[in-house]
This record gives C-alpha cells, sequence and structure tokens, in this order.
C-alpha cells in the first residue's frame, strides 16, 4: 500500500511538479510580529474571489440581461431555481465582504508603509485592483435592474459626468446614450461579467507573483526595533503554517458569508417606473457612501465652480497621492519615519470611517 | 487515535449535512411537470393575462428564513467548527517541530 502510495506521489510529482511547488511554499518565510494579523486579508480576498468565481457563472445561466427581463429573471432565480436564493445571497454577501476586506487590506498597507521599496508595483497592481472590486461591487448592485438600481445608475453614471473636459463622454460611455435604458444595463452587464473579471484575474496573477518574488512587507518600526537590540526578526514558512492559519480563516469567512446570506438574504426592489421621481433621501450602496456624505457637504457653488466638480477634483487629487504614494512619500522610500503620510492614512481611515457612519445613519 | 477518531466523526457529520442539503425539497421548488405540448394559441393567451410573472410577495417568501435553513445553517458551523479543531491540532504538531528548530529559519 505505502509503495503504491508512493508511485502515486512520484507520478503525479512528475508531471504536476507538486513537490517543486510545496519546496517553494516552504522556502518562502513569513515574518512573524505584532503586524502579521495584517497578511492574512489577501489570502481572505483571494478566497472571496474564487467564491464569485464559482457563484457568477451559476447565476450567468439563469440571468436574462436586457431591460425587460433582468428584474424578472432575478426574480425567478430567487423563487423557481433550486437554492437559487442561497446562490444569489451568497454572491452578494461575498461582494460585500470582499470590499469590506479590501478596504481593510488597503488600510493597513497603507498605515504600515508596504510600499516602499521595492514592492512599488506590488503597491501599485494592488491600487488597480481595488478600484476594480469597487466597479465590480457597483455594476452588481444595478444588475437586478430594480428601482434601487435604476437610481443607483443614474447617480453613479452623474458623477464621473461632473470630471471636467472627459466627463460628458464618460457619461455618454457608461449609460450608452443620454439617459440611463437598456443600453447601459447591456454596458453595466459587460462590464461585470467580462471586462472587469478578465481585467482582475490578469492584475491579481502579476500582484501574486511580485508578491511571492519579494515576499511580505515588514512595518519599519518592527525593523527599526529588531536593528537596535540587534535581534534578527523570526519566521515561520509559508507551508505549512501560514497555509493552515489561511484554511482557518477561510472556513470561519465561508461560515460568516452563508449566515449572512441565509439570515440576510439578497433584496430585490420595486420594478422600475421610468416616470416615477426620485425618492428623498435616496443613497449608493455602503462602500460609495462616504464619497456621497463629502459631495453633500459641498455647498451648491464653491468660488463660482460648481461644488460637485470641486469636490470629485479633489477626491481625484487625494486617490492620485494615494496611488503615488510609493514615489511622493521620499522618507520611507529612504526607509525612515514619515509621520506625514503615516497622519494622512489616518486622516484617510477616519474620514471614511466617519463619513460613512453619517452616510449610513443619517 | 484521537485525530482519526475526529476525522471518523468530521466525515460522519458531512455525509448527513450533504445528505440533509440534497434530501430535502427546496422550500420553493416545484415538481417538474410532464413534458407536454402547448398549442402556440395557449401561450399568447398565458402571456397576455400574465401568468408566469413573480410577485415581490413571493420574493419575500423566497426570503423568508425557515426552521430548515437554520438547522442547514447549524450543520455547516459544526462541520467548519469540526474542521478548524482538526486543523488546529496539526498547527500545533507544526509550532511544536517550528519551536523545535525543524524548519524555523530567521530573516
Amino acid at each position: 500500500m505505502e509503495e503504491q502510495n508512493i508511485q502515486v506521489k512520484k507520478a503525479l510529482d512528475e508531471r504536476l511538479m507538486l513537490g517543486a511547488l510545496i519546496d517553494l511554499a516552504r522556502k518562502k518565510l513569513v515574518p512573524v510580529h505584532k503586524h502579521t494579523i495584517w497578511y492574512y486579508m489577501g489570502a481572505l480576498l483571494l478566497i472571496l474571489f474564487m467564491i464569485q468565481m464559482i457563484t457568477g457563472p451559476i447565476l450567468l445561466f439563469y440571468y436574462k440581461p436586457a431591460a425587460e427581463t433582468a428584474y424578472q429573471s432575478v426574480a425567478e432565480i430567487m423563487v423557481k431555481v433550486p437554492y437559487g436564493w442561497l446562490l444569489r445571497s451568497v454572491h452578494h454577501w461575498a461582494s460585500n465582504l470582499m470590499i469590506l476586506v479590501a478596504f481593510v487590506h488597503f488600510f493597513s498597507t497603507f498605515l504600515v508603509k508596504a510600499y516602499r521599496r521595492p514592492r512599488e508595483f506590488a503597491w501599485l497592481t494592488g491600487m488597480v485592483m481595488f478600484l476594480l472590486v469597487l466597479f465590480l461591487g457597483y455594476t452588481g448592485y444595478t444588475l437586478p435592474f430594480d428601482e434601487r438600481a435604476f437610481f443607483a445608475l443614474n447617480v453613479g453614471t452623474d458623477m464621473p459626468g461632473a470630471i471636467p473636459v472627459v466627463g460628458a463622454y464618460v457619461l455618454e460611455f457608461l449609460r450608452g446614450g443620454a439617459q440611463v435604458g437598456a443600453h447601459t444595463l447591456n454596458r453595466f452587464f459587460a462590464l461585470h461579467v467580462g471586462v472587469l473579471p478578465l481585467a482582475l484575474l490578469a492584475v491579481l496573477a502579476i500582484h501574486i507573483i511580485l508578491v511571492q518574488m519579494h515576499g511580505m512587507s515588514i512595518p519599519l518600526s518592527i525593523e527599526k526595533k529588531a536593528q537596535q537590540e540587534k535581534k534578527k526578526i523570526p519566521a515561520k514558512p509559508m507551508f505549512p503554517h501560514f497555509v493552515w492559519h489561511d484554511a482557518v480563516n477561510g472556513l470561519v469567512l465561508v461560515g460568516l458569508l452563508f449566515t449572512l446570506a441565509v439570515c440576510m438574504p439578497s433584496e430585490l426592489g420595486s420594478i422600475i417606473d421610468y416616470l416615477k421621481p426620485a425618492p428623498v433621501g435616496v443613497k449608493p450602496d455602503w462602500f460609495f457612501l462616504w464619497v456621497y456624505q463629502i459631495l453633500k457637504w459641498i455647498p451648491t457653488y464653491v468660488l463660482g465652480i460648481e461644488g460637485e466638480i470641486v469636490g470629485i477634483t479633489g477626491l481625484a487629487m487625494v486617490a492620485a497621492v494615494i496611488f503615488c504614494a510609493p514615489f511622493v512619500d521620499w522618507k520611507s522610500q529612504r526607509n525612515e519615519r514619515s509621520p506625514l503620510f503615516t497622519a494622512f492614512a489616518v486622516i484617510s481611515l477616519t474620514v471614511f470611517l466617519v463619513c460613512t457612519a453619517i452616510g449610513f445613519f443619517f | 487515535m484521537k485525530r482519526i477518531l475526529a476525522s471518523i466523526l468530521l466525515l460522519a457529520c458531512a455525509a448527513l449535512f450533504t445528505a440533509s442539503f440534497f434530501a430535502g425539497a427546496p422550500a420553493h421548488a416545484e415538481e417538474a411537470a410532464a413534458v407536454k405540448i402547448i398549442p402556440t394559441t395557449e401561450i399568447k393567451t398565458e402571456e397576455g393575462s400574465g401568468a408566469g410573472i413573480i410577485s415581490a410577495e413571493e420574493v419575500e417568501k423566497a426570503r423568508a428564513i425557515t426552521a430548515e435553513r437554520i438547522y442547514w445553517l447549524i450543520g455547516l458551523w459544526l462541520l467548519i467548527v469540526l474542521a478548524a479543531v482538526l486543523i488546529r491540532w496539526q498547527l500545533r504538531d507544526d509550532d511544536k517541530l517550528y519551536h523545535e528548530g525543524y524548519y524555523s529559519r530567521e530573516l
């Protein structure tokens, strides 16, 4: 029996090079320190992405992407398709959790300055993926084509319309015309099931390769402390230690996901009435509430310029600074403490949390 | 020995859980009708009367939390906890090896 096992192992190893992969994982070391918990976020995101890649195509078997049929096909998924309600709810909650974990991953890497040399490109690919995940969430929200989706499409496509110079073109490109209608749904469907997931897969591959090549980033404070104490930072092999930890985290995540899906199945709003005016207090999904709240606070005109244009330009500039953090945070690049960028990260996190909470409760 | 017993328990739970998941009819699944040829005129009459349109009440009914769903959820959590316990045991062994310096290294 044992000899047979060895033979099977040998045959598989020869063809799939499993031994080489395990060796690689054993050689890869993960630093162990007080911030190690943040290293688990990437694996959680990967698990959630895989859940989306499984549930999404199954939902595609039943979803009919046309203005006349989309709403009814989602209702059919909920009512007629066996376990359709569960499938749709798991997809919905996995998307929400994915965005939540993406925010945690982003802020944790930003605060520990994980973009320091030589990880600039890992940061850039991470930021691109973050934007893609947000757009995937937004485009998915609009696909049931119910009343909420209709107003979300109107408000959401209106925002890029305020971008100076190119705004009008972006708005028309997204809507497929001047107004939100059948063409808009087609475009959002194409983006959600084709363009965005493919782009995410491509960038994800590059990101994973870069993370494997450079290893995990160690926070500057931990590095300095180890240098002062003339101690080396302990590390454990990726396999089996961290793979097992990721497995436990993944199991708990799956449990949480199914609990949310069973206890709070995803809703389906009312059918669209094109003649109905937008209800008072219509809000975007939670992950864009902070943008909505900031824009709400800006007066209609600021120094003679439309408030919305000022707000969107300001937010775009902040996003650009964060995106280019590895190239503008020179102190971190020189492995020195950079209190300015720490303050910037803390303020960004506070603004995000406070604005989201205010947008949600008021 | 403990690990073998836990594995057997895990497998038994998995079998029970899978069986209960597939044995029970879904809350809103309907018995498939026998194949029959429907004349075109009949289809047109049905379309005209709005048959087959799912109402908001039906969607809400599909979203309801039933006892069956809660039992299923409890079964799933039991499986998760058991699997997590097994993995923790494995991790404890690996950590022991790590502390003994079997495969620890420093950066």
